[in-house]
């Protein structure tokens, strides 16, 4: 099958049928509801360049299975030059959205996931491995989305799985079948779950004795029996349902979160990669959260250019573009922008081979990336929102602004620059005001905080990887640390010489 | 053990070390406790790669080398299979002696 063009993807979610449940009620058109539209538009998108001649050196690749080209989305990453260019692509895509765009979570899970079930086959003598291979490659084939899901709702964080009060808190195997497995528990916080045709769940957590039914990875169509998707919300989400075009920052495109539900969900053998192998479930939570905190150098970046050149246009229009302080203030969201990138780029640049054969992001590196993603966005916005002043918070409605009486009167007393329309300037506030506390925020503060864990989460692994001992010899070899000081030491005479 | 005693150390084993820039495990002691650890008339048969991280530059980025006499260390990583830290020149030295004959387990 050829690669989908964004018109096939969106029929192609509309005709799963999926159960989406939102502000308490069913969605039967789900593809149309002016809530959930935009993140489908922005998961289109990744269809849309992929069809583009100027950007298919970064929206596709070779499959390594196949040699057919396939959407860089559904690649496993054969050397560094392809972990870079899926961050590139990841800063374009975030370019053009200025959204979350929710395809990474499960290119992240299938280069997670085909490195891992290879390593449990080595030490255990499965066919993970195989299994998995069929599965990208039907992915590929096929030109689909996967959601890759791994956090639980976890319960009470001092537990662990098999000792919750209620056992559903993490996903788990209730049922082991001659013809596969049954499944219960949730996924929550699911990017971009219901605009996807599959889903590859993941454990969240290193497993022990005790968890083994716990420590399961399979994939399942999103449309089984037995899953039901309940729709986050967003901050000002209900001006989506206003109909309005100014209100809303960015019309076309949003981002998306879900809890995903599984009541007894039924997975054939051949789509299980692991069923009780504790020991891997570690490596594997390792393994997509170092591909997903390196994907953060790219997506947020490019979010951040969008934001960047909004609070520049807010200057323009205000008519304060030749300020300093303003000018210092873009320097700086520039530059700490691009050291997102940096992180990104350098991550993939030293990234590894797996045993399996495809390229991991540095460890090490891609956890200090998502570090400083957790810091740095919030610096931006607060500049962004600076520079925009305290219009973007107080600005009339859409409505105001094209009423017969108030609209004339709303018009006059917020012009800016004496040449640029009054509304050009407030529809790039509302840019900004999505971007830094509306919709988009969702995805560019809070889950820059806590998407692909939160801090600590980093910190715990940054102290694993960082090897303090080596550190302490290089600083006692140059400090002399063990070695006596001489008997006469001519600067120890001369300083005692000068006391009084 | 210093620069100056390792020299003069029988060369027992070849090694090729990476250029060590942010090593998360020390190359230098897993060479020497693998070097301890041949009998001292022993002679290894096979090229002991050892890099300080999974990138494996010593190796030229391959955790495992199937066509050749030769065992990798990639950080906490031997010929691709993962050991702790104070299991890496035990698991090598597995190795090393599956590699006799050019049999690579």
């Amino acid at each position: 099958m050829a690669l989908k063009t964004p018109e096939e993807y969106i029929q192609s979610i509309a005709d799963l049928g999926l159960e989406i449940y939102i502000f308490g009620k069913k969605v039967e058109d789900y593809t149309n509801h002016p809530i959930i539209r935009p993140s489908l538009n922005c998961l289109a998108m990744t269809y849309e360049l992929a069809a583009q001649p100027e950007y298919q050196d970064l929206m596709l690749a070779t499959s390594h299975l196949t040699g057919k080209k396939i959407n860089r989305f559904a690649h496993i990453h054969q050397s560094p030059e392809d972990l870079i260019k899926k961050v590139q692509m990841q800063r374009l895509l975030g370019q053009k959205t200025g959204s979350c765009f929710q395809r990474c979570v499960g290119m992240d899970a299938l280069n997670a996931v085909y490195s891992v079930t290879y390593e449990i086959d080595q030490a255990k003598g499965t066919d993970y491995y195989q299994r998995f291979r069929s599965y990208v490659e039907y992915i590929q084939n096929n030109d689909l989305t996967v959601d890759g899901a791994m956090t639980d709702p976890k319960g009470d964080r001092g537990l662990p799985p098999h000792q919750q009060p209620d056992p559903d808190l993490y996903v788990h195997i209730v049922e082991r079948r001659a013809d596969g497995i049954v499944v219960r528990g949730a996924k929550a916080h699911q990017t971009g779950a219901c605009n996807s045709h599959e889903a590859l769940i993941m454990p969240t957590v290193a497993m022990r004795e005790g968890d083994e039914d716990y420590a399961v990875c399979f994939s399942t169509p999103a449309n089984a029996p037995g899953i039901t998707y309940i729709y986050g919300r967003q901050s000002c989400d209900t001006r989506k349902l206003e109909g309005t075009e100014l209100d809303v920052g960015n019309k076309r495109f949003g981002g998306q979160e879900a809890l995903m539900v599984f009541d007894n969900v039924f997975v054939p053998w051949d789509r299980v990669y692991m069923a009780g192998e504790i020991e891997f479930s570690g490596a594997l939570v390792e393994r997509f959260a170092g591909y997903h905190r390196q994907s953060y150098g790219g997506c947020k970046v490019g979010v951040g250019d969008v934001l960047i050149g909004a609070a520049a246009l807010a200057a323009d229009y205000n008519g304060v573009a030749k300020a300093s302080h303003i000018k210092d203030k873009l320097v700086e969201m520039n530059h700490l922008n691009e050291t997102l990138f940096s992180c990104g780029v350098a991550c993939s640049a030293m990234g590894f081979k797996t045993a399996a054969g495809n390229y991991q992001s540095d460890l090490l590196l891609s956890n200090v990336c998502k570090q400083n993603i957790t810091r740095f966005p919030y610096e931006i916005t607060r500049l962004a929102e600076d520079i925009a002043g305290g219009l973007m918070v107080t600005m009339p409605s859409e409505s105001d602004f094209t009423d017969e009486k108030i609209g004339p009167i709303v018009r006059k007393y917020f012009a800016g620059q004496c040449d640029v329309p009054t509304m050009d300037r407030m529809r790039v506030l509302r840019l900004i005001e999505n971007l830094t506390l509306g919709t988009a925020a969702v995805g560019y503060r809070t889950e820059s905080l806590h998407g692909a864990g939160s801090p600590q989460a980093q910190r715990v692994m940054i102290a694993r990887q960082s090897n303090l001992n080596h550190k302490k010899e290089l600083a006692k070899v140059l400090a002399g640390v063990g070695k006596e000081l001489p008997q006469s030491c001519p600067g120890q005479r001369d300083v005692a010489a000068v006391r009084p | 053990m210093g620069r100056d005693a390792r020299d003069r150390r029988p060369q027992n084993l070849e090694v090729r070390f990476c250029g060590g820039c942010n090593p998360s495990i020390d190359r230098i002691a897993v060479a020497d406790e693998v070097r301890s650890q041949l009998d001292s008339n022993e002679r290894a048969e096979a090229t002991l790669f050892i890099s300080g991280c999974q990138r494996a530059c010593a190796s030229q980025h391959q955790l495992r080398i199937d066509d050749r006499a030769a065992v990798v260390v990639a950080g906490e990583y031997v010929d691709g299979r993962p050991a702790a830290a104070p299991r890496i020149s035990v698991t090598v030295m597995e190795r090393l002696r599956a590699c006799r004959g050019t049999a690579k387990g």
